[in-house]
């Protein structure tokens, strides 16, 4: 990337600019660090993404469901 | 807010390195967490009829391309493998993303629920933004990279 400063693989200004802009949006600096803190950190990745399929369909259920509540009270 | 940046940055660097699979898996979780925000916000909405049901019925539109998609990358990532191209439907979530957050700014007054939805975007944004710096510092091939070529991270 032009102009980025690579150190041991690390996109080092991409991480500033980043975090730069997630302070900028007054996000809490401790929500911050532990949010990308959880990026580098070494986890179970197949289960955080079960858990969340689990979570779209969820999602898709209760969004199918509310859209046609409301189309009933639209008509 | 200089002193706050590098405090956190200094922190954050402290014994860590790009990683490939957790970075992807994180958006996925933060763009479902988006989601999640904008259907509970247009439910307190519209119970206390600050909008209309013609507005929430917009917003319920406008969430389910993201969510097939959230099932889709979801799916695609159960299956990925470091070194393989970045699932298309990751970026289209990416891309939808944006959508959203447009759709939503125009549908509600300017406000706290506003603000609200616009931060739970901003924060899936952000954790995409990751990606496509980890994809920068070679580690997960963009789909125009198939062929099963990897850029080698810088050393």
């Amino acid at each position: 990337m032009p102009g980025s400063t690579v150190i041991n693989g690390w996109d080092f200004s991409g991480w500033v600019n980043l975090i730069t802009a997630m302070l900028g949006l007054a996000i809490p600096v401790a929500q911050v660090v532990a949010f990308i803190r959880q990026h580098l950190a070494p986890e179970d990745a197949d289960a955080v993404l079960r858990e969340a399929l689990a979570g779209w369909q969820a999602m898709r259920a209760e969004n199918e469901a509310r859209i046609a509540e409301l189309e009933a009270l639209v008509r | 807010m200089t002193r706050v940046l590098v405090g956190v940055v200094l922190f954050v660097m402290a014994g860590c390195g790009p990683k490939t699979k957790p970075v992807l898996v994180k958006f996925d979780a933060a763009c479902l967490s988006a989601v999640q925000t904008i259907a509970q916000v247009e439910l307190n909405l519209s119970n206390f009829n600050k909008i209309t049901p013609a507005q929430a019925l917009k917003i319920r539109h406008a969430l389910r391309p993201v969510i097939d998609l959230g099932e889709q990358a979801t799916e695609a990532l159960l299956v990925w493998q470091p070194g393989q191209a970045t699932p298309t439907s990751v970026i289209a979530l990416a891309a939808r993303l944006t959508d959203l957050l447009e759709t939503v700014a125009q549908l509600l007054p300017p406000g706290e629920a506003q603000a609200k939805l616009v931060s739970a975007i901003a924060f899936a944004q952000s954790a995409w933004a990751m990606v496509m710096m980890t994809i920068n510092a070679g580690d997960v091939p963009t789909p125009e990279m198939v062929g099963g070529a990897t850029c080698q991270a810088a050393l």
